[in-house]
């Protein structure tokens, strides 16, 4: 039975009285049983960094990106706190989720937590999305700026808009499909040198290059019925497979290039 | 008896050693049977004369080709009957046409049985085939419908991956395709989708279902791959909404560029 906990403002805050930039920092405890976890997190606005770490605390730190001098006084008095970011955690189960308020301000936000972590992270404007050090399976999406993952060790279903998605990975999980899109960044994936993969690729008008020996198929056949008539066209991807072939790795952009690199 | 009579005193008369009575007395009965004086005589005479003529001994040849030949006999014998191998024999030649004929009909009579025991057994095995391949259809269908529903995008990836593998999917599948290229979450899983909907893009449900979807796609790459589709099935239906998002001002700049010119090819 998931025992359902709710963090709530957990803050430590460091306040100073020059500048109110200063980050704040959330910390969810996690119980010692806790092996697994899958985390969501929503950026409206700022980047959002993952890093998994040997420890069985979550840390989140918010840090609001443009300094704001507090210069603001009246009647010789300074503002000592505001109340423009709020960071929550709600816990139920092994699954944790952020929920952050900014006021339409610009804040970057660092996660450290274990290793051993599933994510679902988005950054909805201004801002990169970057995972390192996780073993897990990631879900990001970022209308406007880069992902990087670095050091992973499992999946990922990763899509930008108008940013670079960048992917190493340590290992990948066997049999667990993977796709990477964007509409105008390039795609670059580095994968181990023994992954056996299926590659379904399509970049509309940039290359695919990749140092792997992928052996593409003759695009296939494929018929549409239009207006009681039969058209036959090649199909638009283009595919092939990594020694030998294995679990499909979806990568498509428009404008992008894309590269798969050995490890 | 009489006649047996008549032979055994004939012979007692040539060949027996009788009494001049006796021999008086065999003539007088034979005479009373009805035969003459010289009858009677030329018997005796003829016995005489063949008793007087030699008989020569058998030569070795004679007795090796009589001993051979009662081996052969005896081989043939232990063997069977010649002759009723003969009789059978003919038998068989005289009743042959007509076992063909019997022949004939016994293994039509056998062919249809079987054929009919085999088509019979292999119509029972392919309806066992159809029921279960149906029933394996429906539980992947409900596998697929299912897996959907996680919320892992890896999972929603392979239940898209297994319904661009069906070959015949119930409408229920297709609905839940659309609704996937619609209501999820992650843009990829709603491209792909939107590529498994492709191949069955001569199914009306999914034509009007991709027309109606163009209003609920934000993405950039999945509303570019989305209005190709439908400029490729040729899909005028689609006209009032391609319009309603050249209305929209923060449609993406490329997109509006490929949107304008599908207007222009669809008119």
């Amino acid at each position: 039975m998931t025992r359902r906990i709710l963090v709530l403002f957990s803050f430590i805050v460091f306040m100073e009285l020059q500048a109110w930039c200063q980050p704040e920092q959330l910390v969810v405890n996690l119980p010692a049983s806790f092996k697994t976890g899958h985390l969501s997190f929503e950026n409206p606005r700022g980047s959002v960094k993952v890093t998994g770490y040997d420890g069985n605390v979550i840390l989140v730190t918010g840090t609001p990106r443009y300094s704001e001098k507090a210069e603001k006084q009246a009647n010789g008095m300074h503002r000592i706190a505001d109340n423009d970011l709020d960071i929550s955690a709600e816990v139920n189960g092994s699954n944790v989720m952020l929920l952050c308020r900014t006021t339409g301000k610009t804040v970057d936000f660092d996660i450290k937590l274990p290793r051993d972590f599933s994510l679902k992270l988005r950054s909805l404007d201004n801002g990169t999305v970057e995972v390192i050090n996780v073993n897990g399976e990631i879900e990001a999406e970022n209308n406007n700026g880069d992902i990087k993952l670095d050091n992973i060790a499992g999946s990922a279903v990763l899509s930008s808009v108008s940013g670079d998605i960048t992917a190493v990975f340590r290992k990948v999980t066997e049999g667990s499909p993977m796709m990477f899109t964007s509409f105008e960044g390039n795609i670059c994936i580095t994968l181990p040198g023994d992954t056996q993969a299926g590659l379904r690729i399509k970049s509309e008008t940039g290359e695919i290059m990749s140092d792997f020996d992928i052996k593409p198929s003759k695009r296939k056949s494929v018929m549409k019925d239009v207006d009681n008539k039969q058209i036959w066209s090649l199909e638009d991807w283009v595919t092939g497979t990594v020694n030998g072939g294995g679990p499909e790795y979806i990568m498509r952009t428009y404008s992008g290039k894309v590269c798969i690199k050995k490890r | 008896m009489e006649k047996y009579d008549f032979d055994e005193r004939l012979s007692q008369l040539i060949y027996g050693d009788l009494s001049p009575d006796e021999k008086s007395r065999i003539i007088a009965g034979l005479k009373v049977d009805g035969m003459t004086e010289e009858e009677i005589m030329s018997y005796v005479s003829v016995a005489g004369i063949l008793d007087e003529y030699p008989v020569p001994d058998p030569s070795e040849r004679m007795d090796r080709r009589f001993y051979a030949m009662l081996g052969e006999e005896k081989k043939k014998i232990l063997l069977g009957s010649p002759d009723r191998y003969e009789s059978k024999r003919s038998f068989f030649l005289s009743a042959w046409p007509l076992m063909k004929i019997a022949a004939g009909i016994a293994l039509f009579i056998l062919g249809f049985a079987t054929a009919s025991w085999i088509n019979r057994t292999s119509q029972r095995n392919q309806n066992q085939m159809a029921q279960l391949s149906g029933e394996v259809k429906q539980l992947k269908e409900t596998l697929v419908m299912s897996m959907m529903q996680q919320s892992s995008p890896v999972e929603r990836i392979k239940a898209v991956n297994m319904i661009s593998n069906m070959d015949d999917p119930e409408s229920r599948v297709i609905s839940s395709l659309l609704n996937v290229l619609n209501h999820d979450n992650n843009d990829n899983v709603r491209l792909l989708a939107l590529e498994a909907l492709i191949r069955y893009s001569g199914i009306k449900q999914v034509r009007d279902g991709l027309v109606t979807s163009l209003s609920h796609q934000t993405s950039p790459l999945i509303q570019m791959r989305l209005t190709d589709v439908l400029v490729a099935l040729h899909e005028t239906k689609a006209l009032p909404e391609f319009r309603k998002m050249l209305n929209d001002e923060s449609l993406n700049y490329s997109v509006r560029g490929k949107i304008n010119k599908a207007v222009v090819i669809l008119l």
